[in-house]
């Protein structure tokens, strides 16, 4: 009987160790360790305290920002939000390592209101909130163009109705959901031994194809090349856009005029509902005790030159006047400005048509809150 | 429950364990409650009363019957219970057809009854319980055997699991004492049985479901895919429907034999066979037995067809005279067995009409090839001569296959027209073969498999025991050989495929 | 009727369904052992053997019975009954 039953071991376990190993080792769903979802295993990662990278360097900002305000803890005091521009502020600038970075690429108008939506809702709103006032908040053209906001509209409708009446409760609200969240154990368990999921890694693992299927590591000591997020939500680019020369910056910065982007607004005029709205979530956050500070991130020389020349009465012209008045009269700090000159900037101090190197904003520009 | 799903092996294996936990003289009364549960499973509760009416109507039927001595009575009961279970499976399956016929039939004289399509759901496994039930009771009024006085007992006959989706059709006689004995615990079953289910199971998720891809590609689009291809995919096809319903088979046997109860086999390497009339006794084995046994010597023995011999002796001599009867008898278990495939013209045709017309011209024309024979001194006892039998027997069976790949019966004569109106032998060495949905890796795991199942078929043909074989080899070769199996079926099984083809029967 | 009268009649029955003087059946033979002897011949040797014993089988003997040898063992049971 022993005997047998030795045999039967010896002819099943190992089939049965292949198995598992290569469903573990390659999972290419991702299913096996963050449950298909790469965006909460990265807010996990990065709310565990480590710097985290995806091996293709895309993840859902969005999705991944969402976790990150549902996990983390409702005693932060310092939060930046807003478009890519803000994403390289990190603690250190802000002076605090109460801070996470809440910047997602592309934030426009219905992205930060989901984003304020969701920490309202979870009672999460920071004693400070550093704003990255940009032309896409006021830009309602962009919003039927770039609709990645689409997935979490509940929320920007729940927190207008809050604003405006003053509560609100959300429809299919699914950020109290734990249920979607929860790792399903049952259906990890069922991939485990699945030989369908089986052969999906054999193609994986042969064909070494990272479309199909994600990586997130953790930045060791020896750094890493790639993009990555910090600990503190905030974002370093890969290294060689960090090493784009002064001429590669320009060379962006051209070509973003060229190409005439939506996202510069040039053609465009502030939105009076997307200001009235602007002014009514300030007021609501200042309402809530919420020190707000305006970050306004300067363009690149080239490009702020020629919004000058030929692009007087566009949006960002308009909005650089109208921020400036509104600040003084909310008695709200600002930090920088969209004219690079006022700013103190120049062209050393961009990667490209856009965006400020970190090291710049350290330089430059005081984020501290700390008093 | 598709055999081949995920959730099928924890279902029997959790089945299996509780079996042998309970105590001997329960295991029965499990093996109906899982069997119940697997046919809710695979079919909701909804077709559950066809089920119970079959179960109640044979029951009491076998009863009443053992209890009358006078043979009139018997036989009336009989019939009534043959008529009440056939009704219901002919009322399911054939409606549609006759629908089909009528309207068919009106249009060639210019009339359109225009009888819309029912939309009846027959319960998995019809086809093959109300075989097995009818088989039953005419075995009690035969006196073969007792009916049996529990009807849960009678009810586990009638639904027992593994067989219930596509047979084999059982007999009672064969199964009572197996189904109801003490069930003890024998390793060897187990070990035998999980290795004939990991046989079935290559077989199917291997080889059936890839050559299934090349099959519906060509069938799926015939007229792009004349000549060669057609003969190419039905070629295929004959091994697809092989490999599936005998792969469907193994792990339904298999299953079985692990809890000791040994079922019928329903192949016997068929593509060995050298004439027609020897494949229909090795495919689909127990199909044809019963209908030998049920219909076609009843009809033989028959006082009518005994009568027609009578006459026909008399008018076309002693030798022509007796085939006559043999010939009508023959007609009647062949149409019959045409409507229980089924359901369309397409498969009536194929699996009906068409066998029936090979083994009436093979009895018929077999004294002219005879003469043939003897007049070009072929010799019969080659190795040549052999293979030729059987590809010629391929070929016919291939024949019918052509209408069952096909759409409609229609359809299946403008494939053969399309077969052989074009000449594109080409095609087998500029690598169009492979643009059929599989690739050089799929052809070559394909062709390996086959010739796997016919080493295992050619021993089965010279009577070699294949288990027996293997428990002789040593531990390290049992090793390898399932290892190898299960090996492909991890890498080369085509997951989340069809169910098996002879379910929808 | 002894056993061997029996079978002295049944192979010139045999002899007579399949056409072959040759045949000479004992106890074990079956339908492997006859060339011609296939389950569309089966009907005709046994209404054949009826005929010459003057009974009948009933469907379940004529299905269930494996070989001459039980054949031969209804017929005698048959005469007895007589």
């Amino acid at each position: 009987m022993i005997k047998s039953i030795c045999k039967y071991l010896i002819i099943f376990l190992p089939v049965l160790i292949l198995l598992v190993s290569v469903n573990c080792y390659a999972d290419p769903a991702n299913i096996l360790w963050a449950n298909g979802n790469i965006a909460k295993a990265v807010s996990t990662s990065i709310l565990n305290g480590n710097d985290t990278y995806v091996l293709s360097g895309n993840i859902d900002e969005r999705e991944a920002r969402k976790f990150l305000v549902m996990d983390m803890p409702n005693d932060i005091d310092c939060l930046a939000v807003g478009p890519s521009l803000i994403m390289c502020v990190s603690s250190e600038m802000v002076g605090t390592d109460s801070f996470m970075n809440l910047g997602e690429s592309g934030a426009d108008y219905y992205d930060i209101l989901n984003t304020i939506g969701q920490l309202d809702v979870t009672d999460k709103l920071p004693k400070t909130m550093i704003l990255c006032v940009d032309t896409l908040f006021f830009d309602k053209a962009n919003l039927s163009v770039y609709t990645r906001w689409t997935a979490q509209k509940e929320y920007s409708e729940y927190f207008l109705q809050k604003m405006t009446t003053g509560s609100a409760t959300i429809i299919n609200g699914s950020i109290n959901d734990n249920n979607q969240n929860n790792v399903n154990i049952i259906k990890q368990f069922e991939q485990l031994f699945s030989l369908s999921y089986f052969q999906s890694s054999i193609n994986y693992l042969l064909k070494d194809n990272t479309e199909s299927a994600e990586r997130i590591g953790v930045v060791s000591e020896s750094g890493y090349d790639g993009a990555f997020w910090r600990a503190d939500g905030s974002y370093v680019y890969t290294k060689e856009y960090q090493e784009n020369s002064i001429e590669k910056a320009s060379e962006y910065a051209k070509l973003l005029l060229d190409s005439q982007d939506v996202y510069l607004s040039l053609n465009d005029h502030i939105d009076s509902e997307c200001k009235a709205v602007f002014e009514q979530l300030i007021d609501y956050l200042q309402a809530n005790d919420v020190e707000v500070i305006f970050y306004l991130s300067p363009y690149h020389p080239i490009v702020w030159d020629e919004i000058e020349t030929n692009y007087q009465t566009s949006l960002p012209i308009e909005l650089e006047t109208y921020i400036s008045e509104y600040a003084n009269g909310k008695n709200i700090r600002i930090i920088g400005a969209y004219d690079p000159e006022k700013a103190g900037v120049d062209a050393t101090d961009f990667y490209d048509g856009r965006h400020m190197r970190a090291e710049s904003l350290m330089e430059h520009f005081d984020f501290s809150v700390v008093k | 429950m598709s055999l081949t799903s995920a959730i099928f092996l924890p279902f029997f294996l959790g089945a299996l364990i509780i079996f042998y936990v309970l105590p001997k003289k329960t295991r029965w009364f499990w093996l109906l409650i899982i069997s119940l549960i697997f046919f809710s499973w695979s079919d909701g509760w909804k077709t559950l009363p066809y089920l119970f009416y079959g179960i109640v109507v044979t029951y009491f039927g076998a009863r009443i019957i053992q209890r009358y001595e006078s043979e009139k009575k018997r036989k009336t009961i009989l019939f009534l219970t043959v008529f009440l279970s056939l009704f219901v499976l002919g009322a399911l399956k054939e409606t549609n057809f006759f629908i089909h016929l009528i309207n068919g039939t009106g249009g060639l004289f210019g009339i359109s009854p225009g009888l819309g399509m029912v939309n009846i759901i027959a319960p998995i496994g019809i086809s093959y319980f109300t075989l097995s039930l009818i088989g039953y009771v005419i075995d009690v009024n035969r006196n073969v055997c007792k009916a049996q006085t529990n009807i849960l007992k009678h009810a586990l006959f009638t639904c027992y699991f593994p067989q219930l989706i596509s047979g084999p059709i059982l007999r009672y006689g064969e199964m009572e004492n197996q189904l109801f004995s003490d069930h003890r615990l024998d390793l060897n079953n187990i070990s035998y049985g999980f290795t004939r289910i990991l046989w079935g199971f290559f077989k199917k998720m291997v080889i059936a479901d890839r050559l299934a891809i090349l099959v519906n590609t060509v069938y799926g689009d015939y007229t792009n895919y004349p000549g060669m291809y057609i003969f190419i995919a039905t070629l295929c096809y004959a091994f697809q429907l092989y490999t599936d319903f005998s792969g469907c088979m193994d792990i339904v046997l298999g299953a079985s034999e692990a809890f000791g109860i040994k079922l019928p086999e329903n192949f016997k390497a068929p593509f060995f066979s050298e004439r027609i009339s020897e494949f229909w006794r090795r495919w689909h084995i127990t199909l044809g037995l019963w209908f030998k046994d049920y219909l076609l010597y009843p009809l033989l023995k028959g006082d009518f067809l005994q009568g027609v011999g009578q006459k026909s002796k008399k008018l076309f001599g002693k030798k022509k005279g007796k085939n006559i009867p043999t010939y009508l008898g023959l007609s009647v278990v062949w149409l019959c067995v045409g409507l229980w495939h089924g359901g369309s013209v397409k498969y009536f045709f194929a699996s009906g009409i068409l066998p029936c017309v090979y083994l009436i011209s093979s009895e018929l024309l077999s004294p002219f090839f005879k003469r043939i024979i003897e007049v070009l001194k072929i010799n019969t006892e080659c190795f040549s001569y052999r293979l030729f039998s059987r590809f010629r027997t391929l070929m016919l069976m291939c024949l019918c296959w052509v209408f069952v790949c096909a759409q409609s019966f229609t359809d299946g004569l403008h494939v053969l027209k399309s077969m052989f109106t074009t000449f594109n032998p080409l095609i087998l060495v500029d690598n169009s073969l492979f643009t059929l949905g599989l690739d050089q890796q799929d052809i070559i795991v394909v062709i390996f498999g086959i010739l796997a199942v016919m080493v295992v078929d050619y021993m089965i043909n010279k009577e070699i025991n294949v288990r027996d074989f293997l428990g002789k080899q040593n531990f390290a070769f049992k090793c390898i050989v399932v290892w190898t199996q299960v090996l492909f079926i991890m890498f080369f099984g085509i997951m989340g495929a069809s169910s098996f083809i002879y379910f929808q029967f | 009727m002894t056993r061997e009268d029996v079978f002295q009649e049944l192979n010139e029955v045999f002899q007579d369904v399949f056409d072959d003087e040759t045949i000479s059946v004992n106890d074990s033979t079956t339908s492997k052992d006859i060339e011609d002897w296939d389950s569309l011949e089966h009907i005709n040797l046994v209404v054949s053997i009826e005929k010459r014993f003057k009974m009948k089988f009933t469907m379940g003997e004529i299905t269930e019975m494996k070989n001459v040898g039980e054949m031969v063992n209804i017929i005698l049971d048959r005469m007895v009954s007589k």
